[in-house]
């Protein structure tokens, strides 16, 4: 009974850990990487509060689509900022 | 026992405002176009979280997801549906919104690609004075 | 520069606290609330519901009910909003020129042999959890995303000169597309041209009979529910988000140097 809690609280922590990875890092290939894991803790976070439909539209679109067209488009453009 | 439901939503919230906050400081505070563009997913998906919580409700032990497990067979079968199972109005809002965010960043990332072509660099700080170097005069 | 770091990052604290203050003194309702709101109780009710024929809409996905058929509009509004954005970046990409057909190296073996697993498992995933929107979680939007991680998969792994090899061009998926979504546009339109030929009356976007409006769209496929035309814009909608993410994902993986610079003054048409 306890577990939705627990998973609750564990990948809320991951989900700050990534997101300020994100926006620190400058190397803009780590900070996709970071975006993919906030959307996988996010996804599990939907999947606890009973809203499926939400999830198998949010995996995809933020873990495959996204982070596959911005490591297109950081190929074309500078990788590293600043 | 309604303490569970609560106390996973307080966490959740006090979670997501963190988030929003440190994503809305990546887009004022970075200078780089594509880090702004990263920042605003990070935002997007956080605020579509506050949304599924709107939706969440005490019920029971545990809520159920919106879904019917199967045929019900007489139509008092229908009643135990309603009293179990969260808001699926907040869910399919929160479809149209993560399509939306989709259609907004993937047109950004294409902007970012055409701006690096026309002023060779995705620094803010730069395209400005590249701007005033090729206006017309 | 210090100073005003200082005032971002006091005015986004005090953003935080205000945030975290509407939601617990209740300026959003009661959250998490105790019994359902009216709307969602009558959504619930009646999303399954053979003994009141006249407000169901014989689909066991609550969620899809509501964006297919009870809100139906807003789902059309949020195609239109996707279809801005492409023809946005088709703009913005006017001119490009298509690569010549030719293979690049790509990855190593190991990753193009398990690539080669995988891709077929996705694209079956993707069409299952779009037939069955209305019976499980899925839908039209949801198995259009993860039919279009394919072929990102395959520009990723075996270059984009694999498409192109295919023989897919970008004109031929956005033409592809277009027809899609006329036939979105012909299925919301459908039982009010029927009704009218036959003398009745018809809605548009209308999916069950009502009690003034006796035509429908068909309600069981053998001894399933099948939600009619919740079935069928769940197909349409594959079909239309998946070419349409793969056109997006074609421009963007075009080398640097075929790209038209179109934000300079003159036109690119010579």
């Amino acid at each position: 009974m306890l577990v939705p809690l627990i998973v609750v609280l564990m990948f809320s922590f991951f989900s700050v850990v990534a997101t300020y990875l994100a926006v620190v890092e400058r190397d803009l290939v780590n900070s996709a990487v970071f975006m993919a894991l906030q959307g996988v803790c996010y996804a599990l976070i939907c999947y606890t509060l009973m809203a499926p439909d939400v999830v198998v539209a949010y995996i995809p679109v933020s873990s495959g689509l996204l982070p596959i067209m911005l490591l297109a488009v950081l190929r074309k453009t500078e990788r590293y900022e600043r | 026992m309604s303490e569970l439901p609560v106390a996973i939503v307080t966490v959740v919230a006090t979670v997501v405002t963190v988030n929003v906050a440190i994503a809305i400081y990546g887009i004022f505070s970075r200078p780089s176009l594509i880090k702004k563009v990263i920042a605003l997913v990070l935002f997007t998906d956080s605020v579509n979280i506050l949304a599924v919580i709107v939706g969440f409700r005490i019920a029971g032990p545990f809520p159920s997801p919106p879904i019917l497990p199967g045929q019900p067979a007489k139509p008092e079968d229908i009643g135990v549906f309603p009293a179990r199972s969260v808001d699926p109005i907040p869910q399919a809002l929160l479809v149209t919104a993560i399509v939306i965010g989709l259609a907004v960043s993937v047109f950004l990332l294409g902007l970012a690609v055409l701006y690096y072509k026309h002023f060779g660099t995705t620094d803010t700080r730069v395209i400005p004075e590249v701007e005033e170097a090729e206006a017309p005069k | 520069m210090r100073r005003r770091d200082l005032a971002v990052a006091v005015s986004l604290a005090s953003l935080s606290i205000a945030l975290g203050a509407v939601f617990s003194l209740g300026g959003l309702g009661v959250i998490p609330a105790s019994d359902l709101r009216g709307l969602a109780g009558s959504v619930l009710k009646n999303t399954f519901n053979p003994w009141s024929p006249n407000l169901t809409a014989y689909s066991l996905n609550a969620v899809a009910a509501v964006m297919w058929d009870y809100r139906a509009l807003d789902t059309i509004l949020e195609t239109a909003v996707l279809f801005a954005a492409i023809a946005g970046i088709a703009t913005l990409f006017r001119g490009i020129r298509e690569p010549p057909s030719f293979r690049l190296r790509g990855l190593t073996l190991v990753v193009k042999a398990s690539t080669r697993v995988v891709i077929p498992l996705i694209i079956v995933a993707g069409i299952s959890l779009a037939i069955h929107g209305h019976l499980s979680p899925g839908g039209g939007f949801q198995g259009g995303a993860l039919l279009a991680v394919a072929p990102a998969l395959v520009v990723t792994v075996f270059s984009v000169g694999a498409i192109y090899v295919a023989g897919i061009r970008a004109r031929t998926l956005l033409k592809a597309r277009y027809l899609a979504l006329l036939l979105i546009v012909l299925t919301s339109i459908a039982i009010p041209i029927a009704a009218t030929i036959l003398g009745a009356r018809g809605y548009v976007l209308q999916n069950m009979g009502k009690a003034d409006a006796p035509l429908s769209m068909p309600a069981w496929f053998f001894n399933t529910p099948l939600a009619g035309s919740i079935f069928v814009f769940n197909l349409l909608e594959l079909i239309a988000v998946s070419i349409g993410l793969t056109y997006c994902l074609l421009l963007m993986s075009a080398r640097m140097e075929d790209i038209r610079d179109s934000l300079a003054g003159d036109s690119v048409y010579e």
